[in-house]
């Protein structure tokens, strides 16, 4: 397409062509690495799970809330609030936390533990960040300012809203398009795979794009807040809190009357006698059947062990997008188990619904297992829309090359970026996996040596880019990748008390997807790498390393499809 | 890196000061024009303030979007700098008397 090189001089559509390749080429890696860590993060959960094996064993049951309280009484009698996280289908163990008196406001001031859900022991799990690093990871970067990274993360998001809508009006015929495959076409291939990725899930490549920015957008475009409230920020805040919920508000105000204000009340409690709360098995069957069976995810009691112990159950998940997966709650008297008044219904206004649900969506806050899937796999075709539309960059440029005889610097940078982005990033996070199993468990700050494992291991596949022929990087770095993930359950067997056969007998279904996915995307790189070596360059050895990278993410979109079957 | 210069114009150079100019144009110009459109609509907005600012605020990432396509499609660059210059003198100066409206009367 020679008339894209001519820029803005051209009609609207080449313009806008020009637009999408410049502004696709300057932050695809950096999408890539966004778009796979934060299609991971959607099993955040269950990749919590898998890098802790010390918890594979625990299994809930009917008693395991009243085995979790019994065990708080024990570890935190003295504590102003407990917090007991019941296991989900998501997560098997327990997780508690709790405040001792006096302890620091927010997260800071919090313990935590584990509980095996059968017994109810502390579990000392390995420390390690897990799939909450990879999470992080995909907003935040890692060990930059957190305000700026999420601005860098911003701004590419924002030029991929560009480069979303400047694709699509590109194409006039692009739902045309998306039925044309042609294959072994070499440049046609992957323009074809870059539309098929792009289309097929555009409406969730806009969505989680849009709502990516929403998320970030009080720190990228704060200045409708300060236009509207003189003390900008903080009272924005302050109404959209405020306002949001006067139900609760107001029950709030009701209780801190009842014992004349809060910090007064905490002194009081100190001082007064144990008294047992009551049996919770009642309260977590009254408070489901009044949620239609939603089971209660959460038991949060506050002055534990006191006469005016209150116990609230939180649901697993809300039940509606527009209040941000807010869920139902239910108070109950600590002591005698007799249901408070209920908060009144939530209201919520047209745009902050708009606000909430695409939030929400971003965050699937609210999935169930099949949804959860359908966000992954189109997690991984957005990933591999991204790759494809990088190594059709290249691609493109091979008649160029061959014209010229020789390979400008700038189209070697991106070949050995592209590489160590797309080739190196699973790489990486394969090493992740590793790394967790391999680093002793009682090691101290085994955690961080898992991170830097991970960047030590993607900086190498940026090394090995550049000091390896084009081809050979692609098929090394692939392969590699491809027997660190197909491995990894081997891994697993080897070095905890957990295998794939075990979690499937015992319908550990959160281990067997993660196993299974990690294999099925482990089958799918060592495909890739296999394409890659079997392919034979059709004309001049100029055009060897371009056309063999482009094979690459053809089957890289195939990937795509083999994760979607496989899990 | 840079595509090959376009046929019409002058020397390498130049196309790609004017790339550039054109970049800073819709990347600087195209923010502050759409940071002045969510500071005025969220002072124009017929809704609470709360929701008033948060439409205008994800109304603005729509704007800017559309600010660097137009900024990457208008033929002449000095158009493009001059409606961008207009723009956010316009929306500033009316964001400025609304504002100090808005503070005297509260």
């Amino acid at each position: 397409m020679k008339s894209e090189d001519k820029g803005f001089q051209g009609g609207f559509r080449q313009s806008m062509a020009w637009l999408h390749t410049w502004t696709g080429l300057c932050v695809c890696w950096l999408l890539f690495a966004i778009f796979l860590t934060g299609t991971l993060s959607f099993y955040r959960d269950e990749i919590n799970v898998w890098m802790k094996p010390e918890l594979h064993g625990s299994q809930a049951d009917e008693q395991t809330a009243q085995r979790a309280l019994d065990r708080m009484a024990l570890l935190a009698p003295k504590a102003t609030n407990w917090s007991i996280g019941l296991p989900n289908e998501r997560e098997p163990a327990v997780s508690v936390s709790w405040r001792e008196p006096g302890a620091a406001q927010g997260r800071a001031g919090a313990k935590r533990a584990m509980l095996d859900a059968g017994t109810g022991e502390v579990v000392e799990a390995r420390e390690t960040r897990g799939g909450d690093f990879l999470y992080r990871f995909h907003f935040e970067l890692y060990g930059f300012d957190r305000l700026a990274a999420r601005m860098l993360v911003g701004a590419a998001t924002m030029i991929m809203l560009v480069g979303l809508v400047t694709g699509v009006v590109t194409h006039k015929k692009i739902f045309k398009d998306f039925f044309t495959f042609r294959p072994r076409k070499g440049q046609r291939s992957w323009l074809d795979a870059h539309n098929a990725t792009a289309v097929l899930a555009l409406p969730f490549h806009l969505m989680i794009t849009y709502s990516g920015l929403l998320l970030l957008m009080y720190s990228l475009m704060p200045w409708g807040m300060q236009a509207a409230y003189p003390d900008g920020r903080d009272g924005f805040f302050a109404e959209l809190r405020g306002g949001g919920r006067p139900a609760e508000n107001a029950q709030a105000n009701r209780e801190g009357g009842g014992r004349e204000g809060g910090r007064g009340g905490r002194r009081e409690a100190e001082q007064e006698v144990a008294v047992a709360l009551t049996p919770i098995a009642p309260l977590l069957a009254q408070a489901s059947a009044r949620w239609g069976g939603m089971p209660v995810g959460n038991i949060n009691v506050e002055r534990p062990g006191t006469a005016r112990a209150v116990i609230e159950l939180r649901a697993l998940h809300g039940d509606s997008l527009v209040d941000r997966g807010a869920v139902d709650t239910m108070k109950f008297d600590g002591v005698t188990g007799a249901p408070l008044t209920p908060a009144d219904p939530r209201t919520v206004s047209a745009t902050r619904g708009f606000y909430n649900s695409l939030s929400s969506l971003h965050m699937i806050h609210f999935a169930g297992p099949v949804l959860r899937m359908l966000f992954f796999v189109a997690g991984l075709i957005g990933t591999a829309m991204v790759a494809t539309g990088a190594v059709l960059w290249v691609v493109k440029r091979a008649p160029e090359r061959l014209k010229l005889g020789h390979t400008p610097r700038g189209h070697r940078l991106v070949e050995m970026l592209n590489v160590a982005a797309i080739a190196g990033l699973p790489l990486a996070v394969g090493a992740y996996f590793w790394a967790n199993r391999l680093i002793p468990a009682d090691m101290v700050t085994r955690s961080d040596w898992e991170i830097r494992s991970f960047f030590i291991v993607w900086a190498l596949t940026l090394v090995h880019a550049v000091l390896r022929p084009h081809a050979r990087a692609w098929i090394e770095q692939l392969l590699l990748a491809a027997a660190l993930l197909v491995l990894a359950p081997v891994l697993n067997a080897a070095t905890s008390d957990s295998h794939l056969f075990a979690s499937l007998l015992a319908g550990r279904w959160s281990l067997v997807g993660v196993e299974v996915v990690q294999i099925a995307t482990g089958a799918g790189l060592g495909y890739i790498a296999w394409r890659v070596a079997r392919f034979k360059p059709p004309q001049k050895a100029s055009r060897r390393s371009a056309a063999s990278s482009s094979k690459a993410v053809e089957s890289r979109s195939r990937l795509a499809t083999t994760a979607e079957s496989a899990s | 890196m840079s595509s090959s210069p376009p046929a019409t114009t002058a020397s390498p150079g130049h196309y790609r000061l004017a790339v550039a100019s054109r970049c800073v144009a819709a990347i600087v110009g195209g923010y502050v024009v759409s940071a002045l459109c969510a500071a005025l609509l969220a002072l124009l907005l017929p809704l609470v303030r709360v929701e008033a600012v948060l439409a205008s605020t994800m109304l603005s990432f729509a704007i800017y979007t559309v600010i660097v396509m137009w900024a990457f499609y208008e033929a002449s660059l000095r158009r493009v700098w001059m409606a961008l210059a207009g723009a956010s003198a316009a929306l500033g100066i009316l964001t400025y008397l609304l504002s100090s409206a808005v503070g005297a009367s509260t």
